[in-house]
Parts: structure tokens; sequence; C-alpha cells
């Protein structure tokens, strides 16, 4: 029989999680309920990809895939309250979608309109301190957690992107406007001093996507405040609690790169180089390096805004106009042969700004991004689990085509019930098909030719 | 029309016969309240195997660690219309993820929801006082020992033919032990709340065929130390197409086959599956069919519990604190050969005591559980809708390389923070399976013997 607690697992680390989660319930200690909050809100998304392209379409669908709809509607029903210093939200939302990618020949039923039920919020929350000095919230549950509030769509890249690989989301599919956050499955502490001028974040966010699923990822990220300017600095150890570490750097001959010094068989020395199920070693070999790659490893973040809007006058300035901004990323600290030999290549930069609409609008933000990645298919990541990037797809190394991305995002308030956007991007697009599966190559990966528009009608029923 | 015929056909006419009761001017629902409920859990199946028929044999998997999370939330409406309709309507989506021995395509490990009914009913009451009474009838969540925290609750949620015990429906694993019932329930309460009887027709709505409907009864004595209560369901007693409960599928036969020196057969009495590959694939057919399994049997079920908290401090106890419980079913009255040859098999037990806390948490029940099963694979049930168990070999019913274990555990602690907010949580070496991405169940338990376990932890709250 097996003992009860085998010794070789991770006992503290689970019992630590399982604390945590514990005492943020004994923090909680309402009398009453103070507010009660039923919200139900509904949008209507209509668009179009105007030009794409499925590197891994079905024949008889064809890989070009130009003015492909982009339609979507979603209702979402919400639950807030708060009890002294509890309170929590939680919902369900239902919305409708097409699977993508699948060919004529595919099942009908994985082509039509289908309906995804959603938890878009269930998060309970507990605050202490005063608003005027320091003041602290924990958070538990499910919760979009959003750090850069200028990254309408590019950007936010310290949770939402991977590390190795360093594949950028800016959305997962199904939603496709206003993600520009992360769907956070985990614990949050947040604290706020000097009058909310400097606010700090403490996460614990799990893995819900990616293999394996059911790791904890540690991050801090940090903001001041002034009424000119923001920064913003953050880190992450992508994988930094994971029950069962042999997932992250599986020891297989396509996660394996050997560099084998020896002898030919002639007698010559020589340096053989590269995946273990690529190369032939020499015929006598003297000295083997084994490197494997891993998804765990450490992303730190950047970021800064210049708020030049309090030079407009105020009659006809709205709340974000003419904010400068910009966002960089280091996907990965630690370099590893081959596939993440530069850091240069593992930065994604975004800079953008707010255009004055003279109230007009909202918002009408304008974002472009530089990501000098020679890679850009997540194929062996994906679908395999493995910490590298899916080669021969698309051969990204002899072009700068996918370097550059842009995005322009409008927000416009008619009333309270009733709001528009509207958004055109050459952004890391995705959709996903029937079985859940997301585009492992993003179906606008030229900046020059491929991009979409959408629209969305928003209502505010309750 | 047949006799069966015209009593099938007299059911829809009762229920709708029912609904008319809440007609009338009066009727209009009045909108009574509206519930929104939020579970958070986290755990982990801490030592666990998956096992699986590969070919011949079984294979095992090691699933140490396996996360068990879950967020639920659950939306309900409350009406009422006169003073004896009660209407109830919910909804619930599940954020789970995928069960899955392997890497695999995203879509097999993803973050997803669930969909449910949580509640969808129509509830008439009749009666007064200790002896009021009601008739209800939609999707109800029905639970007849309020004990049976985890382990237990027999009678509706385990199967016959195959005899599975069920502890979740693979995308909750707590406060979940109850049947998700479609179909009538009556409540009777005589003897000034004495005795119960509760009368039920609940349809399959799992394996094929489904439509088919269980009747039950369930008598229950309650006095003020003890609780006493029995019950039958005749499963499947009501079937549109009875020919559907006992399949003429090859892998649901049982055969005899004379010794033949001449084509080589020696006797063999079994399974047709188990038989030789040559008599399974001689298109003569030489063998008898000597039997073929059905999923219909009558199950029985007796319970009883001793109330023994009062003889703690009144300030020292909680509600249910000392109690003493325990629960007897038999799942399936009659034999048939090879997988239900025994009546002790397929008798499972489980006991339990509520131990006292000093107002520590507001419960904390330890049960225990014994089977003496010797099956444990539902695969060709859950996905043949056969009512038998699966076995690789059939010669050793594959005690060779899996041998059930007898005895099951599992703790349950709750405490009320406030009436807002509840932390559970539950430890157990229970009938865990989990589901995969198409929704089909893990073949075996994945906590096979006690020392396989998992734990969760519940955040609950809801107004």
């Amino acid at each position: 029989m097996k003992p009860l607690f085998p010794k070789n697992r991770l006992p503290k680390r689970v019992a630590a999680m399982a604390v945590l989660f514990a005492m943020s319930a004994a923090l909680a200690q309402p009398d009453g309920i103070d507010k009660n909050k039923l919200i139900i809100k509904g949008f209507v998304d209509f668009g179009h990809l105007v030009n794409g392209y499925n590197y891994y379409a079905p024949d008889d669908l064809g890989k070009d895939i130009s003015w492909l709809p982009l339609n979507r509607a979603n209702v979402l029903v919400i639950q807030e309250y708060s009890a002294g210093k509890f309170d929590a939200a939680f919902g369900l939302s239902g919305l409708i979608w097409w699977p993508y990618g699948q060919g004529k020949s595919a099942n009908i039923s994985e082509r039509v309109m289908q309906v995804k039920p959603m938890v878009p919020v269930a998060r309970a929350r507990w605050k202490f301190g005063e608003p005027t000095g320091t003041e602290a919230s924990l958070q538990v549950g499910t919760f979009s957690y959003k750090y850069n509030p200028d990254a309408k769509n590019l950007g936010e890249y310290l949770y939402r992107s991977g590390t190795y690989p360093g594949m950028l989301v800016t959305g997962e599919g199904w939603l496709l406007m206003n993600r520009a956050g992360n769907y956070s499955h985990g614990a949050l502490l947040s604290m706020s001093h000097l009058g909310g001028m400097f606010k700090h974040n403490v996460s614990l966010f799990m893995e819900t996507v990616y293999y394996p699923v059911g790791d904890f990822s540690p991050g801090y990220d940090a903001t001041f405040t002034s009424k000119w300017f923001e920064i913003g600095g953050g880190a992450v150890l992508n994988h930094g609690i994971a029950f069962r570490p042999s997932n992250l750097a599986p020891k297989d001959p396509t996660n394996t790169y050997l560099e084998i010094r020896g002898k030919t068989a002639n007698g010559a020395d020589t340096v053989v180089k590269g995946r273990a199920d690529k190369i032939t070693p020499p015929a006598v070999p003297s000295d083997t390096n084994v490197t494997y790659w891993t998804i765990k490893g450490i992303k730190l973040m950047g970021r800064a805004a210049l708020n030049l809007g309090h030079v407009l006058p105020e009659a006809i300035r709205g709340p974000e106009d003419l904010r400068f901004f910009i966002e960089a990323a280091l996907l990965g600290v630690k370099d590893y042969p081959l596939f993440y030999e530069k850091k240069s290549e593992r930065i994604p930069i975004m800079a953008g700004v707010n255009l004055p609409t003279f109230k007009l609008l909202d918002v009408f933000s304008v974002q472009g991004e530089i990501y000098k990645s020679p890679y850009s298919d997540g194929t062996k990541f994906v679908r395999e689990g493995l910490p590298t990037w899916q080669t021969g797809t698309v051969d990204s190394s002899k072009s700068t085509a996918d370097d550059f991305k842009w995005s322009i995002y409008a927000k416009k308030s008619v009333n309270k019930a009733f709001t528009v956007y509207a958004q055109a991007a050459s952004d890391h697009f995705r959709l996903t098909d029937a079985a859940f599966s997301t585009s492992n190559i993003p179906l606008t990966n030229t900046w020059n030719h491929d991009w979409y528009y959408l629209f969305r009608l928003e209502f505010n029923l309750r | 029309m047949t006799g069966l015929s015209r009593f099938l056909f007299i059911l829809p006419v009762s229920l709708f016969s029912l609904a008319t009761l809440a007609g009338g001017e009066e009727a209009k629902p009045e909108l009574d309240g509206f519930h929104a409920k939020m579970a958070l859990e986290f755990g982990h199946l801490w030592s666990g195997e998956n096992r699986g028929t590969n070919s011949s044999r079984t294979v095992s998997t090691n699933l140490d660690l396996v996360p068990l999370n879950r967020n639920i939330v659950t939306l309900t409406y409350q009406s009422q219309s006169r003073e004896n309709w009660n209407y109830f309507a919910g909804f619930k989506g599940i954020l789970w993820w995928p069960f899955s021995t392997e890497i695999g395509e995203p879509g097999s490990r993803t973050v997803r929801v669930e969909p449910h009914l949580s509640i969808l009913k129509a509830q008439w009451e009749f009666g007064s006082g200790l002896e009021a009474s009601f008739i209800e009838f939609g999707f109800i969540p029905y639970k007849y020992n309020r004990d049976a925290r985890n382990l237990g609750e027999y009678l509706y949620r385990s199967g016959t033919y195959p005899g599975d015990i069920v502890t979740t429906d693979g995308y909750q694993f707590m406060d979940h032990a109850f049947y998700d019932a479609y179909g009538i329930h009556a409540r009777f309460n005589t003897l000034d709340g004495l005795v119960t009887h509760d009368l039920n027709l609940f349809t399959e709505a799992v394996i094929e065929p489904i439509g088919d409907i269980t009747p039950a009864y369930e008598l229950g004595l309650k006095a003020s130390r003890f609780e006493l209560g029995a019950g039958a369901a005749y499963n499947r007693g009501i079937a549109y197409r009875p020919s559907k409960s006992r399949p003429v599928d090859e892998d649901n036969l049982y055969i005899e086959v004379k010794a033949d020196p001449a084509k080589g057969y020696a006797y063999y009495k079994g399974p047709f599956m188990g038989a030789p590959s040559e008599v399974r694939e001689d298109p003569s057919k030489p063998y008898a069919v000597l039997h073929r399994w059905t999923q219909r049997g009558i199950k029985l079920m007796a319970r009883a519990a001793i109330d023994l908290g009062d003889l703690l401090p009144e300030d020292l106890g909680s509600t249910d604190d000392l109690r003493i419980y325990g629960e007897l079913a038999v799942l399936g009255l009659e034999n048939q050969p090879y997988y239900y040859e025994s009546l002790l098999q397929r008798m499972p037990i489980m006991v339990g005591i509520n131990l006292p806390t000093f107002k520590l948490l507001n419960m904390f029940s330890v049960q225990a559980e014994y089977y003496d099963g010797k099956f444990n694979n539902v695969s060709q049930s859950d996905r043949s809708s056969v009512p038998i168990w699966t076995v690789a070999n059939y010669s050793t019913r594959d005690l060779d390389t899996y041998k059930p274990s007898k005895w099951r555990w599992s703790l349950y602690g709750k405490k009320s923070l406030n009436p807002l907010l509840n932390v559970n949580f539950q430890v157990a070496s229970d009938h865990l399976r989990l589901r995969n991405a198409l929704s089909t169940r893990s073949d075996y338990a994945l906590t096979p013997n006690p020392s396989s376990w998992y734990y969760l932890l519940k955040l609950e709250m809801g107004i």
C-alpha cells in the first residue's frame, strides 16, 4: 500500500496554497448586506477579417480567409454585493459564436452557430485599511486582471503572454474586443499607498489553458501615478509553483538540445549542435552538453505613460485624451540555445497615443507594436506542451512582416444604457474551432496586408 | 392499446392534469425571490491512479497532484402563485477542466464552462401543519438521506446492473450527494410527521435507453432520538421498449459452447467476449445463449440514524453533532451470471458519525463504506449502455491485476462564518471519477484504494 503522504511530492507548496485559500475566508466577518446590484448586459459584435491567412487551413477551405465574418452576441448576468469590508461578484454569460477553421466536409455541428456558456467573473474580495492612507484588498476566484489601462488591445504582456515560447495574445478566440486583460484564476493581493498614487499587486494565478494546467505563477507589479505621468513595472515567475516540475521541461529528443564535441571518422575535431532528433553525433563523441527547454521562466515588464491631456481646454477634453504610453516586456530572462538566444528577440514593445476627438468619442486609441521574434507558430507549445516554437510553417526569420502590429480602438458612451465600440487592427488575432483549439499562428500575421474591423453595440439593461 | 401502452399514456395525462391545478385567474406567478450563489473550490487529487483497458490488459497512470479546481455560479428564481403552488427555476455554470492523462489537443484540457440546470420544478402543497405534504415534478435535486454528506445515498444515484456507486457527476465533488432526478416526487407526511411516505417516478437521463421510468417508494420514521428509513426502486420498471434493457449485442451474451474435438473447441461457459476467438468468429454460431444481462432490477435501501447530540451541553453542541448513522443497499436483488453471482457483492454499507467540534465547525462528518464489488470498470456500461462491467481478462475477471478496494472513507467539514459565507472542506477516498473533454467518465474510480485520496476546500457565498 502506498504511503498516505508521498515524500517526493510537494506537500509544503500544496499546504501553503490551501492555507492561503482557507485563510482568505476567515477574513470576512460581515454583519449584513450593504449593497446589492444585479447587472444585466448584452452586446452584439459585427465585423470582418478583411484580409487574413490561415497556414493550417484544411485543403477544402483554402488558406486565404479574407472577408471572414466575425460576428458575436453575448448576454451576461452578474450579481454583485458588498457587506462591510467584504464584496463578491459572480455571474454567468452566454456567447453566440461560430467555430472557425473547419472545412466544407466537416460535420455541420462544427460549423454552425453555437452558444458558449461562460463565467465572466466569480470572485470574493476583502478590503483592509483606510482609503486616505494605506489600503489593501485580497481577492480570490476568477476575474479579469488588468494592470495597464492604456492597453486597449496590444500590450498587457506580463500575464497573458507566454515565456518559452513568447507567444503574444490579444484574444482567446471567442470574445474579440475589450479583452486586453488576463482572465485570471487564483488570488490577488492589491495594496495602495499615498492616497492611491502608489499601487502594487501580488498575484498568484493558475495556468488554465496551456499544458500543464494547474501550475501557479507568482507575480508582482507596481504602479506610480501622478497628474502628468504614470510608470509601472512587474515580474512573473511563470509556472513558478509547479506540481509536476518534470512536465515543464520534458526530456524527450524533440525538447533536447545537444552540443557534442568529438572527432569525425577521419579523426578531425568537430562540434555537433542542434536538437537531439535532428543531429547526427560525431563518430567519436567526447563531451556533451545537454539543455532541455523549459516552460518555466521569469517575465519582466516596464511601462510608462505621459498624460498631456491637461494642456487641452477642459471643455473639449476627454478623460483619456492626449495620453502617450509605452509598454515593454522581456518574455524570459534566461537565454537558451536555438530558439531563445537573443533577449532582443523576446522583447515586445508597444507604444500608443489616445488622440483627442474633442468629446466626439470617449476614447480614440492608436497603438503600434514591434516584436522581433523570428518565430510566430506556437503549434509545438499549444498542441504538444513543448516550450519551443514550431518551425517550417512560416519562415519569418527572412521576413519582418510579422514584426509589426497595429490597432485602432474607439469608444463612445451614448447614454447610460448604450455604448458603441469600434476596433480595426492587425494584431495577434486568433479564432477558436469547434474543438476549442485556437489558431497556432495569428490570422493577421502580415501587418501591412492582414487586418480586421469590429463594431460593438453594448446595452446595459440593468 | 396494450395494458402497458395505456399506462404509459396515462402518465403524461396525469402530469398535465396535475399542472392544470395551478390554473385559474389567481395563477399568475408573483416574483418571490432571486438567489445567487457562488462556490470557489480548490483542491488536488493528492494520490490517485487512472486505469484503462488497452487491448487485453489494464494500464495504469499515476495521477498524483492533479488539480480539482472548480468555480460554480448558480442563479435561481423562486416564485409562488396562489398559496399552494411554488415554482423554482435555476441555472448553473460550472467552470471546470477536462480530465486527461495526456497533453493532447488544447480542447482536451483548457478551461471550460459546463451549463447545468440546478433546479426546475413546480410543487403543489396540500395538507397542513405537521402533515403538510406535496407533489412536485420537473428537474429535482433529490435527497433522502440527510446524513450522506458524500458516501451513501445509494438508492437512486447508484447503478443496478452494473452496481456502479456514484459520489460525483464528474463536475461537482462536494455537497452533491443527491440525485439529479427528472420526474415526479410525492411526499406524504402522516401521524403528525412521524411517518413519511415518498413516491417517485424518475426517468433515466444518462444511460440508454433514455426515458425509462423507475418507480420507487420510501418509508421514513422520524422520532426525536432516531430516524429510520427504507425504500425500493424498480430500476427501469416502466420501459417504453423493454427489449432495449436487455441488449442483443454480442458483448451482452452469456453462452455455452459444447466441446467439439473435430473443430478443436473445448467446453466453455461464460461471456461471449471471453470465448476463444475461433468460436466468436465461427459463422455457424456453435454456442447456446444462456442469458442476456438486463439493466432492469430492484434496488433496496435501508438506513438508520441515532441522534445523541442532546447528551452534549447545549452551548457546546451544533445541530447535527454526535449523530451516528448507517445506510445499506442492495444494488440488484436478482443474481445474474458471471458479473452478478453474489448478493453480498452488490451490497454497499455506509456508516458514519458527526463528531462534535464544540462549535469550532457546524459539522464534521466522518464516513466509511464497505463494498465487496469485484469489478469497477464502467467503460461498456457508460459508452455502449450494456449492463455489464468491463473486463479485459475474462478468465481471471482481472482480479490478477486489479483488486478493487472494499473500503472507502470521507471526511467532510462545514463552517458558516456568517449568513453570507460558508467554508467547507472534504478529504476522501471515494468513488471519484473525472470527465474528459467529451464528458466521458473515467473508466475506473481514480482513488482505487484507501491510501489514494483527494482534498477540497470550498468558499461558498451567496444571497
